[in-house]
C-alpha cells in the first residue's frame, strides 16, 4: 500500500479547476499585500 | 502562587477575553452547522471545506490592518450581520451560485475573528489569558455547529444565535476604547521576543512554527476517536489546551510554557494513536503553542494587533493546505514527521523567545 495516498483525485480538480485557479490568485494577492504591510509595519517600528 | 495567578488575571481585563469565548463559540457554531448542511447537499464535498478556510483565515490580516487603523469600524457588529444573512440566504435560496452563501459566511467569520483580537489583545496589558480564552472559544464551537448540522434543528434558531452576540461584542468594546484611551501604542506591554533577531526573521520564523502547528493539528494519529464522544472530548480538550497555554505563560512564564508544552506533547501524541487519554494529553499540551505564536507576533507588531492575529491564521491555512490533496497513511513516517518538525519549532523557540522574566522576582 502507498505511504502517501491522493485526498482528492485529480479528475475532481479539473472539475473545479475555475474555483481553485480564483482562490489561488486570491490567496496570492492576499498574501502580497500583508508581506507589504508588514515590511512598512517593521520600517516604522525601526524608525525612531 | 495563587496570588500571582489573581493579580494577573485581575490586571489583564480577562472579561473581554471571557466575552469573546462566548462571541467566538457562536461564531464556529453557525460557520460550522452551515458548513455540515452545505456539504451533506453537496457532491463537491472537498471544496467547501478548502474555500472556508482560505477565505475565512487568509484575509484576517488584511480586514486586521484596517481594523487597527480604523477602530471605528463595528468589523465585529458588521460580520455578525453577515453570518445572519448566509445563514437565512442560504435558507431562503436567494443567493445565486453554490458558493455564495460560505463567502458571505467566511466574510463575517474573519470580521468577528478580527475584533476578538483586537479587544482581548488591546485590553489585556501585555498578558496572553484574554486572547487565549477567546481562541478556545473557537473549538467547543466547531464540535458544537458540527453536530448541530446532522440534526433538524431551524435555521431561524441558528440566525437567532447568532444575534446573541451582539450585546458581547458591545460590552468587549468598551473594554478596548478604555484600553485605547490609556496607551499610545495598543500592545506596547507585549515584549516576549529576543531583541537580538531581526524583528522580519522573527516574523518568518514564527509563522513557520504556525505552519508546523497547522499541519500537525491533522496529522495527529488519533485511531482511538471513533464515537461522538471521543471526538466531542478532542475538541474540548483542544479548547481546554489553548486557553491554558495563554494563563500558564502569564504565570508560571513565556518561554518555559512554549518549550515544555512542545517537549512533554510529543511522546504523549506519538504513543497515544490508540489510547484516548494519553492523545488528548497530548493534545492538550500541543494547542498551548497557540498562544505563543501569537505573543510573539503581536511583540513584534505591537501598533498592529490585527495584522499580527491576521499573520498567524494565514499560517495555520498553509499549515492546512496539504491535508486536501495528500494524506500520509504510514503511522511510521507521520510519526518521524511530527518528531522532526517539534524538534525544529523547539529550536526556533529557544533562539527567538525572550528569558522568562517577572516584575515580583
Amino acid at each position: 500500500m502507498s505511504k502517501i495516498k491522493m485526498v482528492i483525485q485529480p479528475i475532481y480538480w479539473q472539475k473545479e479547476w475555475l474555483t481553485l485557479a480564483s482562490l489561488t490568485v486570491i490567496i496570492l494577492i492576499i498574501i502580497i499585500m500583508t508581506v507589504f504591510l508588514v515590511n512598512k509595519e517593521i520600517k516604522k517600528h525601526n524608525s525612531p | 502562587m495563587m496570588n500571582k495567578m489573581k493579580n494577573n488575571i485581575s490586571s489583564s481585563n480577562i472579561a473581554s477575553g471571557y466575552l469573546y469565548f462566548y462571541v467566538h463559540f457562536i461564531t464556529e457554531l453557525v460557520c460550522f452547522f452551515l458548513l455540515a448542511k452545505q456539504i451533506g447537499n453537496s457532491s463537491f464535498l472537498w471544496t467547501f471545506p478548502l474555500i472556508y478556510d482560505a477565505l475565512a483565515f487568509v484575509p484576517q490580516s488584511i480586514i486586521g490592518y484596517i481594523s487597527d487603523n480604523y477602530p471605528k469600524i463595528k468589523m465585529a457588529i458588521i460580520g455578525t450581520f453577515l453570518l445572519v444573512i448566509a445563514i437565512l440566504g442560504y435558507y431562503l435560496n436567494l443567493f445565486p451560485g453554490k458558493y455564495t452563501a460560505i463567502i458571505i459566511l467566511c466574510l463575517g467569520n474573519a470580521l468577528i475573528h478580527i475584533n476578538g483580537a483586537e479587544v482581548t489583545l488591546r485590553s489585556a496589558n501585555g498578558k496572553l489569558a484574554p486572547s487565549a480564552i477567546f481562541v478556545a472559544g473557537g473549538s467547543f464551537g466547531v464540535i458544537a455547529g458540527k453536530l448541530l448540522g446532522k440534526t433538524i434543528i431551524s435555521y431561524w434558531v441558528i440566525a437567532l444565535l447568532a444575534l446573541t452576540m451582539i450585546p458581547f461584542i458591545l460590552l468587549a468594546e468598551c473594554y478596548r476604547q478604555d484600553a485605547d484611551q490609556r496607551a499610545k501604542i495598543p500592545c506596547a506591554q507585549f515584549n516576549y521576543h529576543s531583541l537580538k533577531i531581526r524583528p522580519s526573521l522573527l516574523i518568518i520564523l514564527t509563522i513557520l512554527i504556525v505552519v508546523v502547528r497547522g499541519y500537525m493539528g491533522y496529522g495527529i494519529p488519533t485511531t482511538w476517536k471513533k464515537t461522538v464522544f471521543q471526538t466531542i472530548i478532542l475538541y474540548v480538550s483542544m479548547g481546554i489546551g489553548k486557553a491554558l497555554g495563554g494563563i500558564l505563560a502569564d504565570n508560571i512564564g513565556f518561554k518555559k510554557t512554549a518549550i515544555y508544552s512542545s517537549l512533554l506533547a510529543l511522546p504523549f501524541l506519538l504513543f497515544g494513536n490508540n489510547l484516548m487519554l494519553v492523545s488528548l494529553i497530548g493534545v492538550m499540551l500541543f494547542s498551548m503553542t497557540m498562544a505563543i505564536s501569537l505573543g510573539l507576533l503581536v511583540s513584534v507588531l505591537k501598533r498592529t494587533p490585527g495584522l499580527a492575529f491576521g499573520l498567524t491564521t494565514i499560517g495555520l491555512f498553509l499549515g492546512t493546505l496539504p491535508i486536501f490533496f495528500v494524506k500520509i497513511t504510514s503511522i511510521m513516517i507521520n510519526g518521524i514527521i511530527i518528531t522532526l518538525l517539534t524538534v525544529l519549532c523547539l529550536i526556533i523557540m529557544q533562539f527567538i523567545i525572550r528569558k522568562d522574566k517577572f516584575l515580583d522576582e
